[in-house]
């Protein structure tokens, strides 16, 4: 009896420290994806207000410069591929070429003083130039949180943790490398990596 | 065998977070300096100008719990003033830390490419009551006519006054302040005009009875420190209100702990 009580108080011993060291490390992991959610949401949030609000800006666009055609069907594009984007990356892609549009539109703007004062029309445009910062803030502080997640993740033990649990890794919500002609918005150095 | 895997494990998770945090920490942002609302690094702003924002400020502060700060910088360090502003709203923590109802006046001066750049940043608290399209039009009618015409301070009180009363209103607070008038429209009103030739006939009076030493004003003083050293001859008053230090003996401001979304709008001027 005695000789069998040693094995098994080692191995409970085992198992005990094991699940010291898991759980904890288990639970920040789902943290850490819980908040890299939050963050996605935010980020989403705002696409669909810049979505709800390009119909608006193309309405009164239409009012003042109804012969604009190609301007306001690229704009038109870009907006149902950022409707139509699902990953991360696809919608920093269309996100990138919406704001390229609108960045377009603007010089077409300069034609039509009438349509550049209108008050509506700057309200518009201050709006969509508000989401978009927002959208720069929102990434931001997603890409830090997709960071700390892939980080904690492949790190031990958070790695073997990662695998038995299916934890997977996430995207980082990236900027377009060719979209220069946007209008300049910093989105930190962080989500470079 | 293992022992050596976990010790490898360890040693290059630890390096991995030392690695990560040493390089978050890059953009240099100013300080706060002794605590006033009104931060004029540009040194734009008239001694004035500063205490009564500042002292608004506090009072504002007291009342609803909602922050405004004014920043003026040379340089934005090749950011555009959205991303700067907000930045700032959240290192200095503009605002109450649950409520997020910090406002941020923040313009930069300097001649590099990127600067002359104006955004007045909003933390999520205030959002409602400052949607961007509102500030975009405070922006447009008081703000951006005054920096152009190089009227600095009127630029910053009139904006601010508007947005504490727009915040005063929010809270159901009754510390309203009278509203500022808007601008002239650039070109000469009729008035102006008028105006003008007055002041034409009375210098030329003046200049014509051989005196003219004497006037010097009401009215004339104020606008002095538009000159700097220039206009000397003009009295007591030259130039102290360009001065970087002070206006900040009020103190009161302490971050408390606010963030910002980003919300807000921004013009170049």
């Amino acid at each position: 009896m005695k000789k069998l009580m040693t094995p098994i108080i080692v191995i409970v011993a085992i198992i005990v420290f094991l699940a010291l060291m898991i759980v904890p490390k288990y639970n920040s992991l789902v943290n850490a994806d819980e908040q890299v959610d939050s963050k996605y949401a935010q980020i989403e949030n705002q696409l669909q207000r810049r979505l709800d609000l390009i119909p608006n800006l193309v309405n009164t666009v239409k009012g003042y410069a109804s012969h604009e055609k190609e301007i306001m069907t690229e704009i038109a594009e870009s907006r149902s591929k950022l409707a139509g984007a699902k990953t991360p990356q696809d919608q920093a892609a269309a996100n990138d070429e919406l704001t390229g549009a609108l960045s377009r539109l603007l010089v077409v703007v300069e034609k039509y003083p009438d349509l550049k004062a209108d008050a509506n029309f700057r309200q518009l445009m201050d709006e969509l130039s508000g989401t978009e910062n927002r959208i720069a803030v929102a990434r931001e502080d997603y890409n830090e949180e997709v960071q700390g997640y892939n980080k904690l993740r492949r790190s031990f033990p958070g790695n073997i943790i990662a695998g038995m649990f299916n934890f997977e890794k996430k995207e980082y919500f990236k900027a377009n490398p060719n979209a220069a002609d946007a209008p300049a918005v910093d989105f930190g150095g962080n989500d470079t990596k | 065998m293992k022992k050596i895997h976990l010790v490898i494990g360890l040693l290059f998770a630890w390096m991995l977070v030392f690695i990560t945090s040493a390089t978050t920490q890059a953009a240099t942002l100013p300080k706060p300096e002794q605590g006033g609302y009104v931060q004029d690094f540009a040194g734009v702003l008239s001694t004035d100008t500063k205490n009564e924002l500042n002292e608004l400020s506090k009072k504002l502060e007291q009342g609803t719990g909602a922050q405004i700060v004014v920043l003026t910088v040379d340089t934005l360090d090749g950011m555009d003033a959205a991303s700067y502003g907000t930045k700032i709203i959240r290192k200095w923590g503009i605002g109450g830390k649950e409520k997020n109802n910090g406002v941020l006046i923040l313009a930069s001066f300097g001649d590099a490419e990127g600067d002359r750049d104006l955004h007045i940043t909003v933390g999520q608290g205030l959002e409602g009551a400052l949607p961007d399209g509102k500030i975009g039009r405070i922006l447009d009618e008081y703000m951006v006519p005054n920096l152009r015409e190089g009227n600095y301070d009127a630029a910053f009180s009139s904006a601010y006054k508007l947005i504490y009363n727009i915040v005063a209103e929010e809270y159901n607070w009754d510390g309203t302040v009278e509203n500022p008038e808007k601008p002239e429209e650039e070109g000469f009103s009729p008035l102006m005009i008028i105006l003008i030739v007055i002041a034409v006939l009375i210098v030329y009076s003046m200049i014509s009875k051989g005196g003219g030493g004497s006037g010097g004003s009401g009215g004339r003083r104020r606008r002095t420190y538009d000159y700097g050293g220039m206009g000397s001859g003009w009295g007591s008053f030259n130039s102290s209100g360009r001065g970087r230090s002070g206006g900040s003996g009020f103190g009161g401001f302490t971050g408390g702990g606010g963030s910002s979304a980003g919300g807000g709008a921004g013009r170049k001027w």
